[in-house]
């Protein structure tokens, strides 16, 4: 019959392929430099900046003849589980880039080779003694360093030139406390017909980076006594919640759920005039030049509160570059690293920095010629450059739990700023919770 | 063999359902309606915030270029090669082995029938969050870690919820039919051969159109064992345009487009075997 | 006598051997991880680190000391108790619907699938744009009514309410399923029941729905299990949880446990307390089957 005969050929094909497909999956990519020793390198970095990470990668290859290193860009949701599996699956990759978060927890538990082992005695003063204090710390776990950044994340206050223009102010001559910058605010809010707002003028927000400006911040000590509900963070809390008041908890949810802020550059409603005076990081920076020329724009640290606060206040996180303590080619991948921070040679890695708008992690690359040169075209970059260098700059807590606070902390502001409780509450609540997960970690038998 | 004897609905059903379908098909059109014609517009004209109008829907002007664009950052047909790849393998074995192990728990009898079948049930009641781990230890000390195996071999164990859909299709199958056929002689296996699967065509089309759409859409398992970008496929492709550090919108949507097509296609076509009716008189 | 014995005895053999591929499986990819998964559930394990036994002591916390896990559960039962009946009506008339023997019909067939295959990022960002409090669709149209709509998905109980609408997009797959069983129904008794003289309502009560009972029936039970586990749309909406932890379902909070947290062994514990529950509550439905599952063998 004609049927069974053309499923009977079917039925083989099929076994054939799978066959073909068990047998010979063997097609890889082939190596650049096959002589020399593999270092790989897991990144999360997609899209454009993926090739700002092949370009670095490249040039590192160009740059010696003992390493190749292969990067390999893992993309979105599953990047934390296949970095962590692939760790712990005994088949590391030899370099990989964690949120900073990821360091103390996998410190704590051996599981990191300790990058200071690795420096020359030249390389440990540089390191230690002449990088940013808080870029450096966000590395260390327990007096070793683990990780290194590339990628340092701050964030400060963007400013429309314009906008501020047409509203009677000068763009250069920025308020110096923030009481001031909350009412030009109010002066720069727009509103439509039905009282909706249509433009924002200022909104203070992320209550773990702006407890800095007023002299707080989220701490952990080594002991594990927090310092979460104290006297600064409300202050700046209830600053955050009083403004909001001002112009409405329903209309700013409005007005923000309708900023199609979705991730990725082309979307920042800064860009699109939507936002008068934001709070952004300083990745920004590259992508206006990039994606809006033409837009006039100022940078500035977020000023203090009039009384109390500490000026030049911020929150370092970002990127971090770690080796697995069972990676193969440690010493290579060490290697890259000094290459692209910039350890060694300041001002060749100037240019990876600038690359990709990133925070040097020293004044030695900062005040490199190369990084310099950069700053004249993108001179809104110095006050970033400012926050780091102020001693009011600051790491998050070395805890493991890290995560857990940072969502703890997120909580307490959304319920703060939905109305649904009040600033003393929600510190109140968060104080009590993370006591709570200390207590049970510490019966489980984790030390923090 | 079609019906084409079944009589025309009289013009008022055939209206109002006419009218049905086509209000309902509104919202049903509309994610696809606005990833194509994101697809053909600049990251700059997205997201003005005037744009958010019905007649947004049609850009003017209509750009193109996001198309090329988005295949030139993705070694399409690479991707296009692995991943048919793999649909076609976990097709045949998702299929094959749920039909047969369907037929086992639908027809036959044997102790511990109804234990495995609630067992088997349950396999699905667990998150797969908390068994990650240690299936990935699993493949790895297999020395699976790496190839496609992970991603195929599984298929061909039978998955609980492709064998639980058969079981439903195969008992409604009347049992006089296999007991006629034992009279004749024949085995169980010719009984599944001749009888059972013949008429179990729609539901057996189904399992296949699903286990394609998903290894199709599957990212997270060829991010986790799979590390050579030369074996990547089309749905960990996707994921690469989705970028947490700036990527660029309106590619996205076209590589998103791209990415959906052929399955469109596959089943527009593959409708008929769900058509495929059994028009007979009376019993089976 | 021992021809008996001998006969049964092969027609076992005949149905283990047709259900080996999955004992199979089930030995060699399941059992053993479920297995660990129940050990690591009284451990502490980080992941980073080896585990250590710590005896029931994740239970305890998570019964006791855990408001979250009665708060996630009784979001997920909601959203559970709203979208699988749902679902299961929308799907059901769908595939009636689409059974019509009317030109053109399978067009038809392919525009009801599409939402289901298309990419959630991208249906996620169409969904924010039409939920846009201000100048979403959605909102436009309830103005021209003269209702302000709510700030769909950023506040407390719209969230919850968005994802539920949401999830009938996704119907197409069950649909599906239906309109291969609405196939399966042998025409000759429709034909027989017009002999009789009944109508399309009658037809419908007692021929179609009947007959559909055990595809039905798959959904629902698959709905239940797949609406406990329901991760994904919410974990892309609002990976913290949504607006005062609205949306915080019980797959979200074993997810950031297990991923976020690096707290395993907790996450474990939750997993095998929803496993239990799902079982119960499976096992109550599946009990119900002989009452109005009509299964035509």
């Amino acid at each position: 019959m004609e049927g069974s005969a053309v499923r009977r050929w079917a039925l083989w094909g099929a076994a054939l392929l799978v066959t073909a497909v068990v047998f010979a999956s063997g097609h890889s990519t082939p190596r650049q430099y096959p002589n020399r020793k593999l270092v790989r390198f897991w990144h999360r970095w997609q899209g454009d900046w993926e090739k700002q990470v092949k370009k670095i990668v490249d040039a590192f290859n160009q740059s010696q003849d003992q390493y190749e290193v292969v990067p390999v860009s893992v993309p979105g949701e599953g990047a934390d589980a296949k970095l962590i599996l692939g760790a712990i699956g005994g088949d590391p990759p030899d370099l990989m880039s964690m949120g900073s978060g990821a360091v103390p927890n996998m410190a704590a538990n051996g599981f990191l080779a300790p990058l200071d082992t690795m420096m020359t005695p030249a390389e440990k003063v540089q390191f230690f003694q002449h990088s940013y204090p808080a870029i450096r710390d966000i590395g260390m776990y327990r007096g070793h360093c683990y990780g290194m950044t590339i990628g340092a994340d701050l964030m400060a206050l963007y400013v429309n030139a314009q906008q501020l223009r047409d509203a009677g102010y000068d763009p250069d001559k920025f308020p110096k406390t923030l009481e001031e910058v909350e009412a030009m605010g109010m002066k720069l809010n727009k509103y439509d017909a039905a009282g909706h707002l249509t433009r924002l003028g200022f909104l203070l927000s992320d209550i773990n980076y702006i407890s800095h400006d007023f002299g707080g911040g989220f701490y952990v000590r080594e002991d594990g006594a927090a310092e979460l509900n104290t006297p600064q963070n409300l202050r700046a809390l209830t600053a955050i919640v009083e403004y909001r008041k001002k112009i409405g908890f329903e209309n700013v949810i409005r007005f923000q759920a309708g900023l199609n802020d979705i991730e990725g550059a082309a979307s920042w409603a800064f860009m699109h005039g939507d936002l008068s005076i934001t709070y952004d990081g300083q990745w920004r920076v590259e992508e206006l030049r990039k994606f809006k020329p033409d837009l006039d724009y100022r940078v500035y640290p977020v000023p203090p509160p009039k009384e109390g606060g500490t000026p030049l206040g911020g929150l370092v996180g970002g990127n971090y570059m770690l080796v697995p303590v069972s990676a193969k080619q440690k010493e290579g991948a060490w290697e890259f690293l000094k290459f692209w921070s910039g350890l060694d040679n300041p001002d060749r890695a100037a240019t990876f920095y600038n690359m990709g708008g990133w925070l040097p992690y020293s004044p030695a690359v900062a005040n490199s010629p190369t990084y310099q040169k950069w700053l004249t075209g993108d001179s809104q970059f110095r006050a970033f450059l400012q926050i780091l260098a102020s001693p009011n700059c600051k790491p998050p807590p070395a805890i493991a739990n890290l995560q857990f606070l940072d969502d703890l902390i997120a909580h307490a502001e959304d319920e703060a700023v939905q109305g649904a409780k009040t600033p003393k509450q929600a510190l109140d609540e968060l104080d009590a919770k993370f006591k709570e997960e200390t207590a049970k970690r510490r019966a489980l038998g984790y030390d923090q | 063999m079609t019906s084409d004897l079944r009589s025309r609905l009289p013009l008022a059903s055939r209206l109002g359902i006419y009218g049905a379908l086509v209000v309902l098909s509104i919202p049903a059109l509309l994610p696809m309606l606005w990833m194509v014609s994101t697809s053909l517009k600049t990251d700059t004209q997205i997201f003005g915030k005037s744009d958010l109008t019905l007649s947004s829907l049609l850009p003017t002007p209509l750009t193109g270029h996001n198309y090329p664009a988005a295949l030139q950052n993705m070694p399409f047909l690479l991707y296009l090669r692995n991943t048919l790849l793999l649909c076609i393998c976990t097709v045949v074995g998702a299929v094959a082995s749920s039909a047969l192990v369907a037929y086992g728990f639908a027809k036959l009898h044997f102790p511990g029938r109804g234990a495995m079948f609630g067992l088997m049930i349950a396999t699905m009641a667990l998150p797969a969050q908390v068994t990650m781990i240690p299936i990935f230890s699993l493949f790895r000390s297999l020395g699976w870690y790496g190839t496609y195996l992970p991603l195929i071999v599984p298929s061909f164990t039978a998955s609980a919820y492709y064998v639980f859909l058969l079981t439903q299709f195969f008992r409604t199958l009347p049992d006089e039919m296999s007991e006629a056929a034992k009279v004749d002689g024949a085995s169980e296996w010719v009984i599944f051969r001749r009888l059972v699967i013949p008429l179990s065509k729609p539901a057996l089309a189904t399992c296949a159109l699903f286990q394609f759409i998903g290894t199709w859409n599957d990212f997270l398992g060829p991010l986790l064992y799979v590390n050579d970008p030369a074996k990547y496929t089309l749905g960990y492709g996707l994921q690469q345009f989705v970028s947490h550090y700036g990527g660029f919108f309106a590619q996205l949507m076209a590589a998103s487009t791209i990415f959906t097509l052929p399955i469109i296609v596959l089943f527009f076509f593959a409708q008929k075997t769900f058509i495929q009716g059994i028009a007979t008189t009376g019993g089976k | 006598m021992a021809r008996r014995t001998n006969h049964r005895a092969k027609e076992y053999l005949v149905g283990y051997l047709f259900v080996s591929p999955w004992i199979v499986g089930f030995l060699a990819f399941t059992l053993w991880p479920f297995l660990q998964s129940i050990y690591l559930s009284f451990t502490r394990y980080n992941i980073v680190a080896p585990a250590k036994w710590v005896g029931a002591a994740n239970y305890k916390m998570l019964l006791t000391q855990d408001p979250l896990f009665w708060h996630s559960a009784w979001v997920t039962i909601k959203f559970g108790f709203f979208s699988v009946p749902l679902g299961i009506i929308a799907g059901v008339g769908l595939a009636l619907l689409l059974n019509s023997n009317v030109k053109g019909i399978g067009v038809f067939r392919t525009i009801f699938f599409l939402p289901s295959i298309v990419p959630t990022v991208a249906t996620t960002v169409l969904f924010m744009w039409l939920l846009n409090p201000n100048i979403g669709l959605i909102n436009k149209a309830l103005a021209r009514a003269g209702v302000t709509g709510p700030a769909w998905l950023k506040t407390a109980p719209w969230a919850f309410n968005s994802l539920i609408m949401m999830s009938l997009w996704g119907v197409g797959g069950s649909m599906i399923i239906y309109l291969a069983g609405l196939k399966d129904i042998p025409t000759g008794l429709y034909e027989a029941a017009t002999l009789d003289g009944a109508n399309a309502i009658k037809k419908l009560r007692h021929i179609t729905l009947p007959m559909m009972t055990p595809v039905i029936f798959f959904n629902l039970i698959m709905g239940i299990i797949g609406a406990f586990q329901y991760f994904t749309q919410a974990y892309v909406m609002a990976p913290t949880g949504g607006p005062e932890d609205s949306t915080y379902f019980y797959s979200l909070y074993l997810y950031n446990r297990a991923w976020k947290y690096l707290d395993m062994g907790y996450a474990s514990a939750m997993a095998w307390m929803l496993f239990l529950i799902i079982i119960v509550t499976t096992g109550l439905v599946f009990r119900t089957q002989k009452r109005w599952v009509h299964y035509g063998g």
